[in-house]
């Protein structure tokens, strides 16, 4: 597994790996993962998004809680949010 | 310790004419009334204190020695066990909540007595937690309620109920709030009990249900924060889940009494029952069951203190667990007890039908033996083996599980959704390891090595096949279901040979001696991963003579068991982060 390597992330950017990683979770899901829905619409479930965080707490290197994904619930608001956190963390967790 | 008079009270009660007379706990189970003189005796004995925490005034400190208390109380009549500890359910969202919610008000309730439900399920949700339908909207200052709970233990008797209601028309997890509504303060006619349901086994309890028909509620019923139910409710699950437990133990107690008593009495053939190779060996199997959920629950008892954070996963998997085992421990203790399991006419006997009906409730409440395992099966991924790093020295079970180690106060702000690692589980190379390197060259402490390797083994193939499982955005599949059992054994062996490790008193003793109780928990485990031991039948066979030779040695490896338990240094340890 490797690690996100950037320390400057753009939203974008993010937002791209994040739908990535979104996909690995629905292999059945014959379309592109859509950043403004929400994640629950694809059936991605309450027990799958405490793996999937930790998933992504894994890969970004920092604290991911599963209520951050209840609370930014698309995958284009958790970028958003995981962008800032990261600015905000990324410097001392190295 | 005040905890310790228990069992000589009960002992007490339990003679004819007592709250816990066994012949008016079986009137009230057939008649289906509730035990209400055995509610009243732990009333007055002072039991709801222990369902309150020690910084709201209570006497609940160490779930360990909570566990013991109820498991106590199980091993005499479960469904008094089930009538009456449901009120500890129905406070802990309230009390991981904190101050912020109505925690002071609770506690002085629960202190004088009062019991309190605690409403999850509806007629129509079963295990999903999202499909509630039980709707909160905000009236004026407080709120109003509208909808109904069922099943739920307590809804009739209880005048205080802890309830999960949806406060976002498009529920989804931050969609739902927690209450805890006083019956006594709504509006007549606004809240209607549902009748009482007949049951198969715990006939006498309360298991009925709860309508709310635009029933107002203050401000002050709010639990926590608007939208913070489902955490609130997932979190005080790895907490009730692992106090369930007790009840499996108390009924394995109260089982096995019932099959050395019979092993005692019955003699085939001109001679004792236990001479017949078979009886022996089923009666030590039924035994190192007893010794491997003890592992399994106190390991998680006192993980709640240590490693709180890791609690998603070990309460996962002693709720899967511990219940599952103590049901086919009751299997073989009936098989034994033949006619005399099923009959319940026949003097003393007549307790095991009913035990072993009420305990199949276990693995249904709070969480089903399925729900759980797929709880674990969905983070399966993440645990396996080497994946994290491991946890410190200080988080290892062998640490936290020395006989005279004080528990660091448990901390429920620490309780997490997802759990970081498995220090229990991840302890075992070095718990192996450990074995491998002892002085001592006995043939039991080889054949310990020898079975620990074995399920070392198991673990790493474990790891292997773990390494094939994508996560899923869905139920897992069944495959994978079933690899989360077989990490529920990996870590039900890593329990045990943690507590042999950490408690050298383990090793002497009638179970200790030869390390027989913990060859039979490894047999056990090898057996449930489909690898069993060559000399199963001869680790069965010895716990069978113990169990049958012995009466008076209590079938247990806790220390709590028994009323002269080790003085504990006193000693309190600041836990490790
Ligand atoms: C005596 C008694 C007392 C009770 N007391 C209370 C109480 O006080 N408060 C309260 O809120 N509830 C209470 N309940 C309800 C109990 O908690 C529920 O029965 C339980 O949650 C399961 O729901 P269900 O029986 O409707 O099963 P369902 O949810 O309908 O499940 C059906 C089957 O599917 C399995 N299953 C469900 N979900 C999954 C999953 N995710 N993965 C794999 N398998 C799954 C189940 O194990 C079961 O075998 C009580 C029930 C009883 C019998």
């Amino acid at each position: 597994m490797t690690t996100y390597g950037v320390d400057q992330v753009a939203p974008s950017d993010l937002q791209r790996w994040l739908v990535e990683r979104v996909a690995e979770y629905l292999p059945d899901l014959g379309e592109a993962v859509d950043p403004t829905r929400q994640l629950g619409e694809y059936g991605l479930d309450s027990i799958a998004v405490v793996a999937f965080a930790a998933d992504v707490e894994e890969q970004l290197g920092i604290a991911v809680d599963p209520t951050a994904i209840w609370d930014y619930p698309s995958v284009g608001e958790l970028a958003e949010h995981l962008a800032a956190e990261l600015a905000e963390r990324r410097p001392q967790a190295a | 310790m005040r905890t310790v008079d228990l069992p000589s009270r009960l002992a007490e009660w339990s003679r004819p004419g007592g709250p816990f007379d066994p012949a008016v706990l079986s009137a009230h189970d057939e008649a289906e009334t509730f035990p209400a003189e055995a509610c009243a005796a732990l009333d007055a004995w002072g039991l709801p204190a222990y369902y309150v925490p020690a910084r709201h005034g209570g006497r609940q400190d160490r779930l360990d020695e909570f566990l013991a208390l109820l498991r106590t109380v199980a091993a005499q009549d479960l469904t008094v066990a089930v009538a009456h500890g449901k009120t500890f359910l129905g406070g802990v969202c309230t009390w991981l909540a904190g101050d912020a919610g109505p925690a002071d008000l609770l506690a002085r309730q629960v202190l004088a007595g009062e019991p309190v439900a605690w409403g999850l399920t509806e007629p129509d949700g079963g295990s999903d937690l999202l499909a509630g339908s039980l709707t909160a909207t905000r009236h004026g200052s407080g709120w109003q309620l509208s909808g109904r709970k069922w099943p739920v233990n307590n809804a009739t008797r209880g005048h205080l109920l802890c309830v999960l209601a949806r406060t976002d028309p498009a529920g989804g997890p931050r969609g739902f709030t927690v209450f805890l509504i006083d019956k006594r303060a709504t509006a007549v006619d606004t809240v209607r009990p549902l009748p009482k349901m007949p049951t198969h086994g715990v006939r006498g309890a309360d298991i009925s249900g709860v309508e709310f028909r635009q029933t107002r509620v203050p401000a002050h019923a709010l639990v926590g924060t608007v939208g913070g139910g489902l955490e609130l409710v997932l979190k005080a699950l790895q907490l009730t889940r692992i106090v369930c437990v007790s009840l499996s133990l108390g009924a394995g107690d109260h089982a096995l009494g019932l099959l050395r008593r019979f092993l005692h009495e019955r003699r085939l053939y001109g001679r004792q029952l236990a001479s017949l190779p078979h009886v022996r060996t089923t009666a030590g199997r039924a035994a190192a069951h007893q010794f491997l959920a003890e592992a399994v629950a106190h390991t998680a008892a006192r993980a709640a203190h240590q490693v709180p954070e890791e609690l998603s996963v070990i309460s996962a998997v002693a709720k899967a667990f511990v219940p599952s085992l103590i049901q086919s421990q009751l299997r073989l203790i009936g098989d034994l007890l033949g006619t005399r399991g099923f009959l319940t006419g026949v003097e003393g006997y007549g307790a095991f039908a009913k035990l072993e009906r009420d305990h199949q409730v276990v693995p249904i409440f709070d969480g089903s033996t399925w729900v759980n395992r797929a709880a674990l099966a969905g983070v399966l991924p993440l645990l396996r083996p080497g994946r994290r790093a491991a946890a410190s020295e200080a988080a290892s079970p062998v640490h936290w599980l020395r006989e005279e180690h004080h528990p660091a106060p448990l901390d429920m702000r620490r309780l997490r959704l997802m759990a970081p690692r498995d220090s229990v589980l991840g302890a075992l190379p070095a718990l192996v390891a450990g074995l491998d390197a002892r002085e001592e060259s006995s043939k039991a402490a080889a054949e310990t090595a020898s079975l620990a390797g074995a399920l070392l083994e198991a673990y790493e193939r474990l790891g292997t096949d773990l390494a094939d499982v994508r996560p899923t955005g869905g139920p897992p599949s069944t495959a994978t279901m079933r690899l989360a059992e077989r990490y529920e054994w990996c870590f039900a062996g890593a329990a045990a040979l943690a507590l042999h490790h950490a408690r050298p008193r383990l090793r002497t003793g009638p179970w200790g001696t030869d390390e027989a109780w913990l060859h039979g928990c490894l047999t056990l485990v090898l057996e449930g991963l489909g690898r069993r031991p060559a000399q199963a039948t001869r680790t069965y066979d010895r716990l069978g003579t113990v169990v049958a030779s012995a009466p008076d040695v209590p079938v247990s490896v806790l220390d709590d068991r028994g009323p002269d338990g080790p003085a504990r240094d006193g000693s309190v340890e600041v836990s490790a982060t």
